[in-house]
């Protein structure tokens, strides 16, 4: 059994009265078990070559509502460009030049086409994307 | 200007993997931080709806932007989950002790953060960062 640890630190010391420092570690498991996830696609990286929108993870490719966890980086330096980033056709929101995100993923057929899409804001743009999953 | 730094690292022996990304959190395509924010804990149960966590503005202006939230399910019960949507989407099942840290466009007023409770009640911690929030005038009673 793979054992695979996620880590979150958030951290301000100016944007409150107080401190900020939220820390949260999840060791990252199979779907209502506590065996580890036990495959990977990525580390990758993809270059888009213009503002059409792209399919990421493909969710027929995929098992539902397995434990997928998704893993993006915008690459871009320049901090006007973005990624729309969408699950099943849903604009879930814009991922700004060197934000990353971290979530997990239904990967659904059954009621709806579940596929992570992004698009870019401007051409020769570079995202970096990782799926663990259990399936 | 708040500068707040988000970080991640993935480690995994076994799969190979020692990943660390981090990135201050800045408002809508500048590199100014974020300044807005909010913050809580609570439970959710067992329930045939989904609860509304995030409420998107219904302001149009701060509609598209830059904003992030964190969720953390606090359940220790392995079998218990939280189902995660925008507003009717699933986006995905967040496992008891798992974490998600993703953008939220607050596309239009039902673009709302929902989750809802499975096979238990799940403890929750969450925070979202906004470039823009207008408050709404208030309605007498």
């Amino acid at each position: 059994m793979a054992t695979t640890i996620a880590q979150l630190t958030l951290t301000s010391t100016d944007l409150l009265s107080d401190s900020l420092a939220v820390s949260s570690v999840a060791t990252l498991t199979a779907a209502g078990s506590s065996t580890g996830l036990t495959r990977t696609e990525g580390l990758g990286r993809k270059q888009t070559a213009n503002t059409t929108e792209y399919t990421l993870f493909d969710a027929s490719n995929h098992t539902d509502d397995k434990a997928h966890k998704i893993y993006l980086k915008n690459l871009s330096t320049t901090a006007a460009e973005y990624f729309i980033v969408e699950v099943a056709g849903t604009v879930v929101g814009r991922l700004y030049a060197g934000d990353w995100a971290f979530f997990p993923w239904a990967a659904d057929t059954t009621s709806t086409n579940c596929d992570v899409d992004i698009t870019p804001s401007a051409n020769d743009m570079m995202l970096e994307y990782m799926l663990l999953t259990d399936e | 200007m708040a500068i707040t730094t988000a970080t991640i690292d993935i480690t995994s022996t076994d799969l190979g993997i020692s990943l660390n990304a981090s990135t201050n959190l800045s408002k809508t395509g500048t590199s100014t931080g974020l300044e807005i924010m909010d913050a809580g804990y609570g439970e959710v149960t067992v329930a045939h709806s989904a609860k509304a966590l995030l409420e998107a503005s219904a302001v149009s202006g701060d509609r598209n932007t830059s904003n992030y939230f964190y969720l953390s399910n606090k359940a220790t019960d392995e079998t218990y989950y939280l189902i995660v949507k925008l507003h009717d989407t699933i986006v995905g099942r967040l496992s008891a002790g798992d974490w998600m840290f993703m953008p939220w466009n607050q596309s239009d007023d039902v673009a709302e953060v929902n989750i809802t409770a499975t096979n238990g009640t799940c403890a929750y911690e969450y925070a979202v960062f906004k470039s823009a929030y207008t408050l709404v005038d208030s309605t007498p009673a």
